[in-house]
């Protein structure tokens, strides 16, 4: 595994003319290693995009170091660049009245690819992505989950040896958000180091090998992202009866959905819960720990709150 | 040769655009000839001792001028996410603002020729196109692209520009029908497009000067938009709308 991306201790602030100054981060620091998915969380606000900016060298840092492949971004701004694959703020800009095929063109040129190396790519990862039969169309008849498939194809076109994807599934349903996280991992699997930031923590979890939370512009956790859910994730269980369930008398606290149930261990609510299945007369079908990144996430996100 | 092919590509889904709106085309077509068609009436009627080949030249290379101004900035985009997809490719922002307005120049010298000679048709006027004009449209064309440089760098660190491009574009175009000899002699000492105006108007060519105030444009244009850009990422404005 090659050291990819450093960041250490960065402070960055947006300096507008004739408005005060914005820090966006304070002490904020993240490390990347190739084969390695990192998930970047943080509330609104948090400093994620501004993270990624200043890994992509569009803004300077005010103190504190910014490393991608042994470079600092700023300063090598086209070796940098040549290296990564970006999607930023969910989708890459397109001009809505050109094909598909045209935007790799112009991408790829960008990228100092051939156009036949372009051809080439092309016709490999529009097959891989199922988006064939869409090649030759105009953008403004794709929809919101093919234009973000194409954001991905533009942002690996170059075969790059860092994939950044800011908000790479909003908007996107469960089952084309499934399957673009297969194609990140068949990436990340062939050496690719990728670092995503989303707020849909718990859709990417499973994806995630490192989890880095950002709080006010600070990292206030980067570790394994299970060692995160043992910490602090709440633990949960998801129960199953065999039984058809009248949940009208279903005690407060416990979510039911998809003919489960999700209650939280070690509280009086899971003491009331069975309590409730034994008088209804419930037999059990199934039982299993939830992984749960996202109210970990919480957790750890309110607790430094109070430090 | 990278910049050589993106400024291919680039050229290329530009008149994939025209094609594949062939109506939108046609409109736009007919209401610029139309449009440079008044503009050399009024040239003609402000100038009655000038030919009207050489007026219609004028309006010409106004517009010229007027595409050289804008051409870096509808090179890098208007919005904040167009300049950003510029900004996340690995390329120097000059060699491809530089590169496009290549092709860009040939398809809008080769349009107007075309527009000239329909034009002199409708005016009875008995045109030629010199090959000096193509020189002079050349050392036009690159000025205004140096001014259009500075105006972009304002856009970049400043975010709005409000019409301060159309404003010039418009007093390229006013110059073209409306300046004399003697206003142009007096302008000729500081721009490259006066000098080609008067050129155009009365024979007087110096070319040493034209050439000349176009590099300086020119390398104004290039320090003014580096210098910005450096302002832009130290003070984080890229990402600001």
């Amino acid at each position: 595994m090659n050291k990819l991306i450093t960041v250490d201790e960065v402070i960055a602030e947006y300096k507008p003319f004739g408005r005060k100054a914005i820090r966006a981060l304070n002490a904020a620091s993240l490390s990347l290693n190739s084969y390695e998915i990192l998930g970047l969380f943080g509330l609104n606000g948090a400093g994620k995009t501004t993270l990624i900016r200043l890994i992509l060298g569009m803004m300077q840092a005010s103190n504190g170091k910014v490393d991608v492949l042994g470079f600092s971004p700023i300063n090598n701004r086209e070796r940098v660049l040549a290296n990564l694959g970006v999607i930023l703020e969910g989708e890459r800009f397109f001009e809505a009245r050109l094909k598909a095929d045209d935007i790799l063109q112009l991408v790829g040129a960008g990228y100092g690819l051939r156009p036949s190396e372009i051809k080439k790519r092309a016709d490999e990862l529009f097959y891989k992505f199922g988006l064939e039969p869409n090649r030759f169309k105009l953008i403004t008849e794709y929809s919101r989950g093919m234009r973000q498939k194409l954001s991905l194809i533009l942002a690996i076109l170059h075969q790059p040896k860092i994939l950044i994807l800011d908000e790479p599934i909003i908007a996107l349903d469960i089952e084309t958000s499934r399957e673009f996280m297969m194609m990140i991992k068949e990436i990340a699997d062939s050496g690719c180091g990728v670092i995503i930031s989303s707020h849909q923590i718990n859709t990417i979890a499973k994806l995630i090998d490192k989890a880095v939370i950002l709080k006010d512009g600070k990292t206030i956790f980067e570790a394994n992202a299970n060692s995160l859910i043992e910490r602090f994730g709440k633990p949960r269980f998801r129960v199953k009866f065999e039984n058809k369930v009248d949940i009208s008398s279903l005690p407060k606290g416990v979510d039911f959905a998809n003919d489960s149930f999700v209650v939280e261990t070690d509280t009086e609510i899971s003491a009331k819960f069975f309590s409730w299945a034994k008088r209804e007369g419930l037999v059990l079908d199934g039982l299993e720990p939830i992984q749960d990144l996202e109210s970990a996430f919480m957790k750890i996100n309110n607790e430094r709150a109070l430090l | 040769m990278k910049y050589f092919w993106i400024a291919w590509a680039r050229f290329k889904n530009a008149l994939y655009l025209e094609y594949r709106y062939p109506l939108q085309a046609l409109m736009n077509a007919i209401g610029f000839v139309l449009f440079i068609y008044l503009l050399s009436i009024g040239a003609n009627f402000n100038n009655p001792n000038i030919s009207k080949s050489a007026n219609i030249i004028s309006v010409l290379t106004g517009l010229i001028a007027a595409f050289g101004l804008s051409h870096p900035l509808t090179t890098l985009g208007k919005s904040k996410f167009e300049i950003q997809e510029i900004y996340l490719q690995p390329i120097s922002r000059i060699k491809y603002i530089l590169a496009s307005s290549t092709f860009f120049f040939l398809q809008i010298i080769l349009t107007f020729i075309v527009y000239t000679y329909i034009i002199a048709l409708f005016l009875n006027a008995e045109i030629q196109i010199p090959s000096q004009f193509l020189f002079l449209s050349i050392a036009v064309y690159l000025s205004s692209l140096g001014l259009g440089l500075v105006l972009v760098s304002f856009r970049i660190v400043f975010q709005r520009m409000g019409a301060l491009i159309n404003f010039i574009s418009l007093i390229f175009i006013g110059s073209a029908v409306a300046a004399n000899p003697t206003i142009l002699r007096f302008i000729a000492n500081y721009s490259a497009f006066a000098r080609a105006l008067l050129y155009i108007q009365t024979g007087e060519l110096s070319l040493p000067w034209l050439w000349g105030l176009t590099f300086i444009s020119l390398i104004i244009g290039i320090i003014s938009f580096a210098y910005s850009e450096k302002l832009m990422f130290k003070r984080a404005l890229l990402a600001l709308d």
